[in-house]
């Protein structure tokens, strides 16, 4: 889980996130939103990235879309994810009989670009989406793989 | 539902390791809201949790919502960036009284969960023709 996983080997919060945190908890802001709107840490959509000797694994929580959906763009080992997602909040017709107390939800067209570990053998990405979360696999270009060197001995 | 919650107390008090103690708050799934005549429909984007793990409680006019993320990560994963760090979302509303309990709606959709929470006969908008 998340949890498990994302708490190992990452820095914990830096001072500027753990004042932003609370700020937001004083003001209660969920998490993804921001007392700083400027310091956009996150956007849409959030997105988690780890590896393993021979991928990334990119998991972009994009709630309400499919993998289809996404348009997703690799240059170099930067991961462009672009795409539009449409909420209930531009039902304009539907909102004149509407009162709207909270509108958090992303809505809108999005670009999300992510720095990834290595470079990428571009020609074998998949993507698949379960619950909203978009699972991006993308092989490890071979030069950027780890070898294995066997010592012989004399 | 409530054994489900309780349940969960029960091990945090009886396990107390370093990594709980530091663990991550619940995640707070960002909502829309709005009233229309009929009642209020609540959409909070729950990515990754399923409609099998969701749990949505109403009691004394306090809606919870909650639900674990359940994602299938290879064992070997090592960590580089994270945007968001916590396996669990969890948010309370307080609602009025002037809903309906027994007819409240929800559905979980790619991520997304609606909850419909309709008004009482009573307190619902009557239209009036002016003629």
């Amino acid at each position: 889980m998340f949890e498990e996983f994302w708490d190992m080997g990452l820095p914990a919060f830096t001072g500027l996130d753990q004042l932003r945190q609370d700020l937001n908890t004083l003001m209660g802001l969920p998490d993804g939103q921001n007392f700083f709107r400027s310091a956009a840490a996150s956007g849409f959509p959030l997105v988690n990235v780890g590896e393993t000797d021979q991928e990334v694994h990119v998991y972009a929580l994009a709630p309400g879309l499919e993998a289809k959906d996404l348009d997703i763009s690799l240059q170099g080992n930067r991961l462009n994810i672009h795409g539009t997602r449409q909420t209930e909040a531009n039902n304009d017709k539907a909102n004149r009989e509407r009162n709207w107390y909270r509108q958090e939800r992303f809505t809108g067209e999005f670009s999300k670009m992510v720095s990834l570990p290595e470079s990428i053998d571009s020609e074998n990405v998949e993507a698949k989406a379960e619950n909203g979360v978009i699972h991006i696999k993308l092989p490890k270009s071979a030069e950027t793989q780890p070898r294995k060197i066997t010592v012989k001995a004399e | 539902m409530s054994a489900t919650k309780q349940d969960m107390d029960v091990r945090n008090q009886t396990a107390p390791t370093e990594r709980s103690a530091n663990a991550a708050p619940f995640l707070t799934p960002v909502v829309d809201l709005y009233e229309d005549g009929d009642g209020i429909t609540l959409t909070a984007d729950m990515p990754g949790v399923s409609s099998d793990d969701l749990d949505i409680e109403l009691q004394n006019q306090e809606l919870v919502i909650e639900g674990p993320i359940g994602i299938d990560m290879p064992d070997n994963l090592t960590a580089w960036s994270a945007d968001i760090r916590g396996s669990r979302y969890r948010r309370t509303f307080t609602v009025g009284q002037d809903l309906d309990a027994d007819n409240i709606e929800a559905t979980m959709n790619l991520g997304v969960l609606t909850v419909r929470l309709p008004k009482k006969a009573a307190s619902r908008t009557r239209r009036i023709e002016v003629k």
